[in-house]
């Protein structure tokens, strides 16, 4: 019974933060078309810089945490700057190959980045120390503080994403740019700025889930690829570009890697996500929620 | 017994029932051009043929066998070969081996080396005029030459049904004649040829037979004098007939006001990749006025629409009050006051009626934005009844006005409208086209309308251009077109 209790617990820490890991991932992808290979790095990339500057300058965490998360932001815009936008805007490349290197583009930087992240702070994992101390007893088992405190915001941040894009003038920008972009620019708004925006958000949702997911199960380089292909597969699951679809998606993505870990081993986590995504491509390749 | 023999042949994708019930035969030594407007089937129709889509019911003979389940390089074996719209040459082969790539054994175990493949490449490049470049490479050719070696690749095969679809697209005028001549002089008597294109006057002069097709039921087949005289052709090229004299009496709109110029367009040339789509063509539009653009599907109109808007790259300038946007994006250009409603409609589909019209107003403020939701809400009322439902779940006729009203949210100096009617019912045509009449003649709106719908076109317009493949060929006042052009703007 313990077992159970722990297995759903920490199944819905672990999936909250999934979920916030995904919401960048959809965003970019339904809004820009844009499917970003260099995701995990993303997420790895805020963990270390805020671990780095918070062990080594012994920074309070507030602020490590807001460096991390500033890292992934300007990589974000690096990304585009230096990749996405040329590609969109070249006349060499003919416009039907675009998607192809900008998804190539995506997968060497996400190896550039890694390979970086290697060699200035080596491969060993790093873990983010706890926001609070203390716990408390549920359910037979005792749950952080910590733990709460890391679903809880992980939710508020995945609840203030859907205020934003659905309430407010940028939000609907974004909206209506993932729908048709062509429409965007002849309602006279400039496309620069919507990926301006798209962007910037993009880096400040993997930079928080990235702290958020190294202060819970900890993070290293080597595991940038494993995380791209766990928010890939949560994408698919829940429907290209469907948020909500990815929402829920991810917990279930979520619970099966909890119950491999306590059931079978940990090092199995990831392996039912892309027996998964197998699955979802051969009998649903649209997802459960299909499109929006 | 016919070469070709199809009956009762459907093709659904989805819901759309894309060919219906479509019986044709053809005989040895026919050409035969499949023609119709956009969504009318024809390419789908011909696709089944080449064995790109398979039909879900019904029968394609080709020589008496059964032919519909087969893949395409069964049917070429069998005598049948296709030419398609784009080509891929290989660019680091030369003419003459990519010529030969046709008449290489399909299977890979099959290593025997026809010793006659050169002679017959050879000779397949001399009947169609490319014998001074059979070691030139494909990328430094004109697209014309490219067009002709995938005819050359097809002749080449000796192929008693030739298959064309849309061989004429983006060549220029002359181009079009001299492959018509070239394919009619290599091909031997007894082949039967197919074609599908949009470019009705080259199909016209090209066969000797016409099918024409509307929402993928046939409803004409003959000689091409007898189909292009047919009422309901005629009809469904030109939304309502030229001959029932509607449209005798001078358009109801009014003259041009001011000698303001607000549009002043100089497009030398626009091209996608190497096929030209315009060319040497200018409009000048001055406040005030109504000036349509009217030509057949693939003349270039939306192409033209998007230069203005500078959604495609193109060589010439456009001006704006005189200033030039060439350089501008086009975000830039509507906020000079130009506001587009796309063929494609562009609609935000996930969003509400309220919602898509307010990305329209977006750089309104409050007071404003409510002021011009009240005025479409007046010129389309259906809108207002509709206003929180997601925009994809209007109906064809609504969502035109939803896009047209998006457009107006803008408050623009001139509205720029792609096909507005393309797939209307007529009560919903009606319904636009008093609209815009009000618009212009109440409000005075500057207005640039690309329509098929000639009807249409010159029952609102002050001055009309005619674009045929590509260039301005006829340009003034609506009653001397009616008058000057008429009946000859089909064929």
């Amino acid at each position: 019974m313990q077992l159970f209790w722990e297995i759903l617990v920490n199944g819905f820490i672990v999936s909250s933060i999934y979920a916030l890991g995904a919401m960048g991932f959809s965003l970019i992808f339904g809004t820009a078309g844009i499917l970003n290979l260099a995701h995990g790095a993303y997420l790895v990339l805020a963990a270390i810089v805020a671990w780095f500057f918070i062990s080594y300058f012994k920074l309070p965490l507030p602020a490590g945490l807001a460096i991390g998360i500033l890292a992934s932001v300007l990589f974000s815009y690096l990304l585009f700057f230096l990749l996405v936008n040329p590609i969109d805007k070249s006349k060499r490349i003919p416009e039907e190959e675009k998607a192809i290197f900008v998804l190539t583009a995506t997968l060497l930087w996400s190896i550039i980045i890694e390979g970086m992240l290697d060699y200035v702070f080596g491969s060993t994992p790093v873990v983010i120390p706890p926001f609070v101390s203390g716990s408390m007893h549920v359910f037979e088992i005792s749950v952080t503080y910590n733990m709460i405190i890391l679903a809880m915001i992980s939710l508020l941040i995945i609840g203030l994403l859907w205020f934003a894009i659905n309430r407010t003038r940028p939000g609907k920008m974004l909206l209506a740019a993932s729908m048709s972009r062509t429409g965007v620019a002849i309602m006279g708004i400039e496309l620069k700025r919507v990926y301006l925006l798209l962007w910037g958000i993009y880096g400040i949702l993997a930079g928080i889930s990235g702290v958020l997911l190294a202060a819970f199960l900890g993070a290293s380089a080597r595991a940038a690829p494993e995380l791209t292909g766990m928010a890939f597969s949560i994408v698919v699951l829940g429907g290209l570009g469907s948020i909500t679809g990815s929402f829920f998606a991810s917990y279930i993505i979520g619970y099966l890697g909890t119950l491999t870990a306590y059931l079978i081993s940990p090092s199995y986590t990831p392996l039912p996500a892309f027996f998964v995504l197998v699955v979802i491509l051969l009998l649903r390749p649209q997802g459960l929620f299909g499109r929006f | 017994m016919a070469l070709l023999e199809v009956s009762g042949l459907n093709k659904r994708f989805g819901g759309i029932r894309a060919v219906k019930d479509v019986d044709l035969s053809v005989q040895e030594g026919q050409i035969v051009g499949l023609i119709g407007p956009n969504g009318s089937g024809k390419s789908t129709l011909l696709k089944l043929l080449t064995g790109v889509h398979k039909p879900n019911s019904g029968s394609i003979r080709f020589d008496g066998r059964e032919i519909h389940n087969w893949p395409i390089n069964k049917r070429i074996k069998q005598g049948m070969a296709i030419v398609f719209q784009h080509s891929r040459p290989l660019h680091r082969q030369t003419v003459l081996d990519n010529i030969k790539l046709a008449l290489l054994p399909d299977r890979v175990f099959n290593i025997h080396y026809p010793g006659d493949i050169e002679a017959k490449a050879l000779q397949a490049a001399r009947l169609l005029g490319l014998e001074d470049v059979v070691d030139a490479y494909p990328g430094s050719l004109p697209f014309g030459y490219i067009r002709r070696m995938e005819v050359a690749k097809a002749l080449a095969l000796s192929p008693r049904l030739l298959l064309m679809d849309e061989p004429f697209a983006g060549l220029t005028p002359s181009e079009v004649g001299e492959l018509a001549e070239l394919i009619l002089s290599a091909r031997h008597e007894k082949q039967a040829i197919v074609l599908v294109d949009h470019n009705v006057k080259a199909v016209y002069s090209f066969v000797n037979r016409i099918i024409a097709l509307y929402v993928g039921a046939k409803i004409a087949d003959g000689e091409p004098r007898e189909v292009m005289a047919n009422a309901e052709v005629r009809r469904v090229f030109l939304g309502k007939s030229m001959d029932e004299g509607q449209i005798l009496q001078p358009s109801m709109a009014s003259e041009p006001g001011g000698d303001n110029l607000l549009l002043d367009l100089d497009i030398e040339s626009l091209k996608y990749g190497k096929a030209e789509i315009l060319r040497n063509v200018s409009i000048r539009i001055r406040e005030g006025e109504f000036a349509s653009i009217v030509g057949l599907n693939g003349a270039g109109k939306s192409s033209l629409m998007k230069a203005v808007t500078g959604l495609v790259n193109y060589t010439g300038d456009v001006k704006w009050r005189g200033m030039s946007t060439k350089r501008m994006t086009t975000a830039q250009i509507i906020r000079l006051g130009i506001a587009f409603a796309p063929e494609t409609r562009e609609l935000f589909h996930h969003m509400s009626v309220k919602e898509n019209l307010e990305m329209g107003g977006e750089r309104l403020n409050r007071h404003e934005l409510e002021a011009r939701l009240e005025d479409v809400y007046a010129l389309f009322p259906i809108l207002r009844e509709r206003v929180a439902q997601p925009a994809y779940t209007l109906s064809g006729g609504e969502q035109q006005m939803l896009t047209i009203g998006r457009a107006l949210m803008q408050a623009p100096s001139l509205l720029i409208l792609d096909e507005p009617t393309l797939g209307l019912a007529p009560v919903v045509l009606e319904a636009i086209s008093e609209a815009l009449l009000k618009l212009h003649q109440s409000r005075g709106l500057t207005i640039l309308l690309a329509e098929q719908n000639l009807h249409f076109a010159l029952k609102l317009s002050n001055s009309i251009y005619l674009l045929d493949h590509g260039s301005i060929s006829w340009h003034g006042a609506v009653a001397d077109f009616v008058q000057e052009v008429g009946d000859k703007f089909l064929v």
